[in-house]
């Protein structure tokens, strides 16, 4: 008797609860910290200067934070260096010497068996490489012809430019100079300019599917459903 | 849950996909030809649901629905997840087909053992009641058992089975509720509309 009367309360708490999940569902939700909970972790990496920027992102629009990149050599597979995205899911790092000649591969780890890959060609990384030391080198140089044209008593404000370029004529050596500078000048730009539209390019790379595919898989469900009652219906 | 290429090692990807050969031979051998339309409506259920995020709070989530297949279908999920996570490989690189054993048999495996739960619930307590309860245990655990089977596989990469776990844990507890929900309201729907597709009283 007793177990009996006891019994249908128990049903009624249980119930209860069960009508407090939804709201016990947005309460954990918002507690918790972002999870992890994606389909697929994805790595994009672009030029900056000196360094490789690297961005990783889960599909939902979470950022990776401190997932574990791991950089290799992309010819010879060794490890180059290591190290965790912010909580921006940024990872920045110097262009290692041996990227310079055999292109790099950068590998994210963000947990829960997500893991993602991105390769970046020897070219891409050269580019920025080899112009970054001849500007260095060439800075002295510049310098030194820029404070011996301010010296000569010839220059004169007005005649800036022409003066430049008289200089330059007469010296090879500054010529190269100019153009290295302006060369890095002109990265620097593309860079900063750049930089935001290489980064929508790779987002577009993994774009969310749309409806266009989710009807499609449907459509593919369905057709694989209808193939396999046909054959079964031609059986009897 | 999609562990992605190139996180486990080719002995446990094998076994993953002997597993899933194993539970969908079982699965196809089982399905007659009248449930073959609602194992491909489950699939695409299956197949959609895990594809729409919703944002909840800070964090997006998605469905799973493995449990569900596993309460409604038995042995049949294994073909509709086979199938449809066959697709999110193909069309979206969700995963990826190297590691389609693994993910299958993970997920599908673990939606059999909550539909047979499921199961002996609901001939343990024949009530409404009891089958309400039994559904939401249901869809709750395939979610649970899916995250176990996965930290299981991860444990033989380098990442160890306790983190695996507990993070999969942590991210999914949401889920698990949500998804004994919605399995306890599609049962109960289910049980007043067409109660034959139970199999509550068969096996």
């Amino acid at each position: 008797m007793l177990s009996l009367s006891a019994r249908p309360r128990t049903f009624g708490s249980r119930m209860a609860h069960l009508a407090a999940l939804p709201l016990l569902v947005l309460l954990l939700t918002l507690c918790m910290p972002p999870a992890a909970q994606a389909h697929r972790v994805n790595i994009f990496a672009w030029t900056e200067g000196p360094q490789v920027v690297a961005e990783c992102g889960f599909n939902g629009g979470n950022k990776v934070r401190q997932g574990l990149i791991t950089v290799f050599d992309a010819a010879t597979g060794a490890k180059l260096l290591e190290g965790r995205t912010d909580d921006k899911g940024i990872f920045r790092f110097d262009i290692p010497a041996e990227a310079r000649a055999h292109g790099l591969r950068l590998r994210i780890k963000a947990g829960e068996g997500h893991q993602n890959e991105w390769s970046m060609g020897a070219s891409e990384l050269t580019s920025d490489s080899t112009t970054a030391p001849t500007a260095k080198e060439t800075a002295a140089p510049a310098t030194a012809a820029g404070s011996a044209a301010n010296t000569s008593p010839s220059s004169a404000a007005s005649a800036a430019a022409p003066a430049a370029s008289g200089a330059a004529a007469s010296a090879p050596n500054a010529v190269c100079v100019g153009s290295g500078e302006v060369r890095a000048i002109v990265n620097e730009a593309l860079d900063a300019k750049l930089g935001p539209i290489r980064r929508e390019l790779a987002e577009m790379r993994v774009a969310e599917p749309g409806f266009r595919e989710i009807f499609g898989g449907i459509g593919w469900l369905v057709g694989l459903a209808g193939l396999g009652l046909y054959f079964k219906g031609r059986r009897g | 849950m999609h562990i992605a290429e190139g996180v486990l090692s080719p002995a446990v990807l094998a076994t993953g996909y002997a597993l899933t050969a194993a539970g969908t031979a079982i699965g196809l051998r089982r399905l007659d030809y009248d449930k073959l339309m609602t194992v491909a409506i489950l699939a695409a259920a299956f197949f959609v649901g895990s594809l729409i995020h919703v944002p909840i709070g800070l964090t997006s989530a998605h469905l799973i629905l493995n449990g569900l297949l596993g309460v409604l279908l038995g042995w049949a999920a294994f073909p509709a997840i086979l199938a449809a996570l066959a697709l999110q490989a193909l069309l979206f690189q969700f995963g990826g087909l190297v590691v389609l054993g693994v993910n299958t048999f993970t997920m599908a495996f673990s939606g059999v053992v909550a539909g047979a739960i499921f199961r002996g619930l609901c001939r343990l307590w024949p009530t409404p009641t009891g089958r309400k309860a039994a559904a939401f245990c249901g869809g709750a655990l395939g979610v649970l058992g899916a995250g176990l089977l996965t930290a299981a596989a991860l444990a033989f990469s380098d990442e160890g089975f306790a983190t695996a776990a507990r993070l999969l844990f942590l991210a999914h507890l949401p889920i698990m509720l949500a998804e004994g929900l919605i399995t306890m309201l599609t049962v109960g729907f289910i049980s007043r509309v067409r109660p034959e597709l139970l199999h509550i009283g068969a096996a």
